[in-house]
C-alpha cells in the first residue's frame, strides 16, 4: 500500500516533510517521491502524524458508562497485588477503547489503579480489536508501585496509615524477592507465583514504574533504585520540575501527569503545565499522560496543546504524546513516521497543534480501521 | 479611571465585534467607542488584542471543595440528611483557595458557587467575583438558586446509610415532600403574617417566591424530565444542571424553556449515567434554541478549562459567537444578573479579560483581566500563564 500526497510530521527532525509513504506488512517500508502501488490511499491535504500513546491508562479495567462498581481497577482485598494482569480484566468493547482509537490514540499502557502499593502489571495495547489476543503487544511491560497518600485513601486504618510503613512493605517485598534470587535453582519454590513480576524487576527484564507525586517521593524512588538495581519509570511525578537535576542524573524517564487535574490534595498541590518545559530544558525524557483522571483519554492531543501554551516547544509537545512514550517503554519499532517503524498512524485534516483539526482516519499496523472522531 | 485603547473588542451585546476604546470609572465601564480620550486616565495600548466580557462559570464548587487541601476543606457535600436546603455555600467558602486565583488568571471574573449533589436539596448557592479585598464585597447574588439533584448521586449516598433515598422512586418523592411541605408552609405564613419562621422551609419558599430558580443536577434524559414533571406541579422555574443528555431531548427542553448550565464535557464517563457525554451536545442546544451556559463543575474540572467546553462545541459546529455567548451572556442571564455583568456595554460592571488570540483557541494567553475595574491579573508581571 502507498500513502501518496501526505504530508507528515518527521519527530526526528522536527519537519513536516512531504512524500509518499508505502506500507508493506504492516511497516513503513519506504518513504519516497512517485511510489506506486495498485493500493492507494490518497492523503491530500491531510497531515499525518504517528499514532499517539498513552502511557498510563485504566482502558477496559475502568470501562466507561458502566459505574464504577463495575471497575476492575483496585484490587483492595490486599494492599500488595504483584501478580496482577491487567489482560485478564480488559474489556475490549470498552467503548472508550474505540473513541480513542477514533482521536487517533493507537497505543496504550494498561495498568491496575492508585489503590495498592504493588498494583500490579502494566500491559501494552493497541486500541484495536475485538479479543485480548488481538489487543495486547506486551504483557507484562512494568511492573507498578504506588506511593502516595491516595493508598490511604483506599485501605483502611487497621491496614495501613503512613508512607513509612508503605515503603516499609515495598522495601520487605523487593528483598524478599531478592534473596529467593539468591537461593539455588533448585531450592526455589516455584509455586512462589506472586514474585514472578519482582524477579523480572530486580533481572531488569522490565522496568518498575513508581507512581509518586512529590518530589521528596521522587527521590526515594531513585533511592530504592539504587538499593535494588532495577529500572525505574516515575509516573505521576508532577512535583519533578522541583528536582530536575536528580531526575537528569540517574536519567530516569518520566510519565507526567494528569496535568489537567484540580481539587488536588497536599501531595498534588504544584501541579502545572509549567513542568513540561522545565524537564525538556534538563534534557529529562517524558511522556505526558491522562492517567485517566476526570479527562477522556480522548482528548491526549489537548494536553500537548496546553503544554506547548505553558512554554514547551510545538515539537517537543507533540512528541510527548506520540513519541517518547514509546521509547520510555522500549517499543522501538514505534513512535515515529520512518522507514521500519510499525505503520500506526493518524491522518489529521489540518496541523495537530490547531485545535479546528480534526482525526479524518486512524491506521493500525497498516490498515485504516476507523474514520471520524467519535 | 482606565482607557483600554485598540482592541478588538468582543462586545457580546447588539454592537456585536468591533475596534475600539472602552473607558472604565470606579469599577463600571462609562464609555465605549472608537477614539475616545480622557486626561484622568491611566491608557493601557491594547492594539490587536481581543477583549471579551469576563467569564461566568455558572456552576462550581470553588473555595467549599477547596484545592491543596484533601480532608481538611472538603465542605461541598453535608451527607447527613437529604434534604439540606437551608445551607449556604457562603457559610464555607474560603475566599484563599487559590482556585480563584486560577480562575481569574484564566479571565474567569464570576463563579457561581454551590454545594455539591449528595442531597435532594443540597442547599442554597451564591454567585461571586474571583477577586475582591473581602468576601462580602464580592457577592454578585446571593442566594443564587437552591441547589438539587436527582439521579445517581442521591440514591448512592443514601443507599450505603439504607436510608430513603435508595432508589429515582424516592429520590422524586422525598423533593415532592419536601418542596409540598414548604408550599404549606409558604401559605400558613401568609395567612398568619407573624408566624414561626422555619429556616429550612424558607429557603425553599424563594423559590416559589421566583427570588431564584432552583438549579436541579440531572444528567439522564428522564431524570432532566423527572425535574421538569416535579418543578411543573408545583409550578416553580429551574435550571438543569449538566444536561449531559440534553441532546437526547433537545425538543422538550425547548418546548418547556429549560436553560441549562452544561457540562463539563470533558469529563470520564466514569458514572452509568455519563454514558452518552458528548461535545456535539452544545450545538444540539443551540439549534434548539435552548439557553445554555458552559460549566466546569470545578474543582471537579479545572476552572481554567472554561473555555475549553467552548473548544470542543466550536468543534462540533457550535458557532464562534454563541460559544462566547455560553460563557458571558447567557451565564449571566441564567443567574439573572445580565443588568450588571455579561457583555461589555456602558453602565455594566468593568469586567473583561484580554487575550493575544482567539479565546477559543486553547494556545491563547490572558494577558489582562479586570474585575471591578481593577487590572487584577497582567501577564507581564506574573511572567507565566496559569495551568
Amino acid at each position: 500500500m502507498v500513502i501518496k500526497n501526505a504530508k507528515y510530521l518527521d519527530f526526528s527532525e522536527e519537519k513536516i516533510k512531504e512524500g509518499d509513504i508505502e506500507i508493506t506488512d504492516g511497516r513503513i517500508s519506504q518513504i519516497g517521491k512517485g511510489l506506486r502501488d495498485e493500493n492507494v490511499v490518497d492523503a491530500n491535504g491531510l497531515y499525518l502524524m504517528y499514532g499517539m500513546i498513552e502511557p498510563h491508562t485504566f482502558l477496559g479495567i475502568a470501562e466507561d458508562g458502566v459505574g464504577f462498581r463495575e471497575f476492575d481497577l483496585d484490587e483492595t482485598s490486599s494492599i500488595i497485588t504483584p501478580y496482577m494482569l491487567p489482560s485478564y480484566a480488559i474489556h475490549p468493547q470498552d467503548p472508550a477503547i474505540k473513541e480513542s482509537l477514533s482521536w487517533g490514540i493507537t497505543t496504550a499502557c494498561v495498568m491496575p489503579g492508585f489503590a495498592n502499593i504493588i498494583a500490579g502489571a502494566g500491559s501494552i495495547i493497541k486500541t484495536y480489536g475485538d479479543s485480548i489476543g488481538e489487543l495486547l503487544i506486551k504483557e507484562p511491560a512494568c511492573l507498578k508501585v504506588n506511593l502516595t497518600r491516595e493508598i490511604m485513601s483506599y485501605h483502611s486504618e487497621d491496614k495501613i496509615n503512613t508512607k513509612m510503613y508503605a515503603y516499609a512493605l515495598l522495601r520487605r517485598k523487593l528483598e524478599e524477592a531478592r534473596n529467593y534470587m539468591k537461593r539455588p535453582e533448585k531450592k526455589r519454590d516455584s509455586s512462589k507465583q506472586d514474585l514472578k513480576l519482582l524477579l523480572k524487576v530486580l533481572k531488569k527484564e522490565i522496568p518498575l514504574l513508581i507512581h509518586v507525586h512529590r518530589r521528596e517521593d521522587i527521590e526515594r524512588a531513585i533511592m530504592l533504585k539504587e538499593e535494588f538495581r532495577f529500572l525505574l519509570i516515575l509516573s505521576g511525578c508532577e512535583e519533578a520540575h522541583l528536582i530536575p537535576e536528580l531526575i537528569k542524573k540517574y536519567e530516569i524517564p518520566c510519565i507526567l501527569g494528569p496535568l489537567m487535574r484540580a481539587g488536588k490534595d497536599p501531595e498534588t498541590k504544584n501541579t502545572t503545565f509549567r513542568t513540561c518545559k522545565i524537564l525538556k530544558d534538563y534534557g529529562i525524557k517524558f511522556a505526558l499522560s491522562h492517567a485517566q483522571s476526570e479527562n477522556p483519554v480522548k482528548i491526549l492531543r489537548f494536553l500537548a496543546m496546553l503544554a506547548h501554551k505553558a512554554g514547551l516547544s510545538k515539537w517537543e509537545a507533540l512528541k510527548s504524546i506520540a513519541s517518547t512514550g514509546y521509547e520510555i517503554f522500549g517499543l522501538s519499532d514505534m513512535g515515529n513516521i520512518e522507514e521500519g517503524k510499525i505503520a500506526n498512524i493518524v491522518a489529521f485534516d489540518g496541523d495537530p497543534m490547531d485545535f479546528r483539526a480534526k482525526a479524518v482516519w486512524t491506521m493500525i499496523e497498516g490498515e485504516i480501521v476507523i474514520r471520524g472522531e467519535i | 479611571m482606565i482607557l483600554f485603547k485598540g482592541g478588538i473588542i468582543h462586545s457580546v451585546s447588539d454592537r456585536g465585534t468591533f475596534k475600539g476604546d472602552i473607558l472604565i470609572k470606579d469599577g463600571i465601564i462609562i464609555d465605549i467607542g472608537e477614539r475616545i480620550n480622557h486626561p484622568d486616565a491611566k491608557v493601557i495600548n491594547i492594539q490587536g488584542l481581543n477583549v471579551y466580557p469576563g467569564l461566568i462559570d455558572i456552576h462550581t464548587h470553588l473555595g467549599i471543595y477547596e484545592e491543596n487541601t484533601g480532608w481538611a476543606g472538603a465542605d461541598g457535600n453535608e451527607y447527613s440528611e437529604p434534604i439540606t436546603p437551608h445551607l449556604h455555600a457562603l457559610d464555607a467558602i474560603n475566599p484563599d483557595d487559590p482556585a480563584f486565583f486560577d480562575a481569574y488568571a484564566n479571565g474567569i471574573t464570576t463563579v457561581n458557587i454551590f454545594p455539591g449533589s449528595a442531597n435532594i436539596i443540597g442547599g442554597l448557592g451564591v454567585a461571586v467575583k474571583t477577586y475582591g479585598k473581602t468576601l462580602k464585597d464580592r457577592i454578585v447574588k446571593e442566594p443564587s438558586g437552591l441547589k438539587m439533584a436527582f439521579g445517581e448521586n442521591p440514591k448512592r449516598v443514601y443507599s450505603h446509610k439504607k436510608m430513603m433515598p435508595s432508589t429515582r422512586l424516592g429520590n422524586a418523592y422525598i423533593a415532592k415532600k419536601a418542596l409540598k411541605e414548604a408550599e404549606n408552609y409558604l401559605k400558613k405564613r401568609e395567612k398568619a403574617k407573624k408566624g414561626q419562621i422555619d429556616i429550612k422551609n424558607e429557603a425553599i419558599v424563594g423559590v416559589f417566591q421566583k427570588k431564584y430558580p432552583a438549579r436541579i443536577h440531572s444528567h439522564r434524559a428522564d431524570d432532566i424530565i423527572t425535574a421538569w414533571r416535579i418543578m411543573n406541579e408545583f409550578g416553580l422555574s429551574f435550571v438543569i444542571e449538566h444536561c449531559t443528555e440534553g441532546h437526547l431531548i433537545a425538543d422538550f427542553l425547548k418546548e418547556k424553556h429549560i436553560p441549562c448550565a452544561l457540562g463539563p464535557s470533558i469529563s470520564t464517563k466514569i458514572k452509568q449515567e455519563l454514558k452518552n457525554i458528548t461535545f456535539k451536545t452544545a450545538k444540539v442546544l443551540y439549534d434548539h434554541d435552548v439557553l445554555f451556559a458552559f460549566i466546569t463543575d470545578a474543582p471537579v474540572i479545572p476552572i481554567y478549562t472554561l473555555p475549553l467546553e467552548a473548544t470542543f462545541a466550536i468543534r462540533e459546529g457550535l458557532p464562534s459567537f454563541e460559544a462566547i455567548k455560553a460563557m458571558t451572556i447567557n451565564a449571566a442571564k441564567i443567574l439573572g444578573v445580565d443588568d450588571k455583568i455579561g457583555s461589555i456595554e456602558k453602565g455594566k460592571e468593568a469586567d473583561i479579560v484580554i487575550t493575544d488570540i482567539s479565546i477559543l483557541n486553547p494556545l491563547h494567553k490572558v494577558l489582562y483581566t479586570v474585575i471591578n475595574g481593577d487590572i487584577v491579573f497582567d501577564l507581564k508581571k506574573h511572567q507565566s500563564v496559569v495551568i
